[in-house]
């Protein structure tokens, strides 16, 4: 079983056999709940839930008002979509962050959720980074350079920074294709925040 | 001490200086001397421009290992442009997201099948995109470009327009780069160069 520490996924598939895979799948690493309408999807989520795999075809919604609801809601979760087909067109421009054609193989499938927790953790460092940059460059802009290299606060912002750098280029290290052309696409999501 | 000489051909660097100090010219002499292969993601010049710029300094270099991302035609011409294999066409500088997909299809392409050498990717410029974009979403843009750069060991070489970039934007967006190569014209109308970041001690400056 998974720790308190472990990030939370949540399945929503109507086929109640290939969820309990998903979660026999998943159980090692992650923390995992279970839905199969989109009632019950819906009631499920909360703000700990990291990523959510989402059929498109439920019995009593389609996936897509489940997407919909979530991003209205402003829950800051990654969501994969779960598809019979390849998706048409018409779905490219919701909001999704993957999507994935059935059937799903075991490795498809942590491949997908490892990639979208890695994409989260991206996003959180970066702007962690912004941050500590807009501080340094105020403080670089306001004071001498001779008076900083004694500045506590400065040099401690800095030393911040550095190591958060090397925490981003591992995670950058991990990525795929697939990752960076999603955290192209990010980009103008983020601004709205 | 560093100069430009003596550069590794996987560092990401930033040039950055006035207006007619001759940056852009040493972004390709950069690329050209520690790299075989270019991507240049150009929001000032159109792509034949890039090329016919870069085939001067680089004397034999086919047009397979030049791909440009040209972030100028579709606005200039009003007509519609097409991709190429090795030249792909963006809107406006304002779109960073189609810049960015756009050099991760060139990315894989210089990556994984070409692979004739190494690569260099040059961005000319960063001022362009901070006048179309926020500070913030520059900074985004240019962690994920300059970290994939780094993930292939490539060099990356961008450049920025000190006149027109605010002061504190500049200090933010450094943080980015390896090194920072200054440049100035002297008071005798040469043009000089310093490399700031790649040593403990700043270089002094020296003619290029």
């Amino acid at each position: 079983m998974a720790n308190d520490e472990a990030p939370t996924v949540l399945v929503v598939e109507d086929e109640e056999e290939l969820a309990a895979t998903f979660e026999r799948w998943l159980t090692p690493t992650y923390r995992v709940r279970t839905a199969h309408t989109a009632e019950s999807a819906l009631s499920t989520m909360d703000e700990a839930v990291d990523v959510v795999l989402l059929d498109r075809r439920l019995p009593d919604q389609p996936g897509e008002e489940v997407l919909w609801a979530i991003r209205e809601a402003g829950y800051d979760c990654r969501v994969a979509m779960i598809t019979a087909v390849d998706p048409d067109v018409d779905i490219l421009d919701m909001e999704f962050d993957d999507y994935v054609v059935k059937p799903v193989p075991k490795d498809e499938l942590i491949e997908i959720v490892d990639g979208l927790l890695a994409l989260s953790t991206y996003d959180e460092q970066v702007q962690r980074s912004f941050g500590l940059a807009t501080k340094i460059a105020v403080l670089e802009s306001e004071k001498p350079t001779e008076e900083l290299q004694n500045n506590d606060q400065y040099l401690s912002i800095r030393r911040e920074l550095d190591r958060l750098r090397q925490e981003i280029n591992a995670t950058l290290a991990d990525f795929e294709a697939d990752s960076f052309t999603r955290a192209y696409r990010d980009l103008g999501r983020t601004d709205d925040e | 001490m560093a100069s430009i000489e003596e550069l590794s051909a996987d560092d990401t660097l930033l040039i950055a200086g006035p207006p007619m100090t001759g940056k852009y010219d040493l972004m390709l002499r950069l690329l050209v001397a520690y790299s075989q292969q270019y991507i240049v993601i150009s929001t000032k010049n159109n792509a034949e421009r890039v090329r016919n710029d870069l085939r001067r300094v680089a004397h034999e270099v086919s047009d397979d290992d030049i791909g440009v991302i040209d972030c100028v035609s579709h606005r200039e011409t009003m007509e519609s442009v097409q991709d190429t294999q090795s030249t792909k066409f963006v809107s406006s500088p304002q779109n960073m997201t189609g810049i960015g997909v756009k050099f991760t299809d060139l990315f894989g392409r210089f990556h994984d099948e070409l692979n004739r050498g190494h690569t260099g990717v040059g961005l000319h410029s960063i001022s362009q995109l901070l006048m179309h974009s926020d500070v913030k979403t520059v900074y985004q843009f240019l962690q994920v470009l300059v970290g994939q750069i780094r993930s292939a060991e490539w060099l990356g070489v961008a450049v920025v327009d000190t006149a027109v970039t605010d002061t504190e934007n500049f200090q933010l967006l450094q943080h980015h780069f390896d090194g920072i190569i200054e440049t100035r014209e002297s008071t005798e109308g040469k043009r000089e160069y310093r490399i700031r970041g790649l040593t403990p001690v700043t270089t002094e400056w020296r003619a290029f």
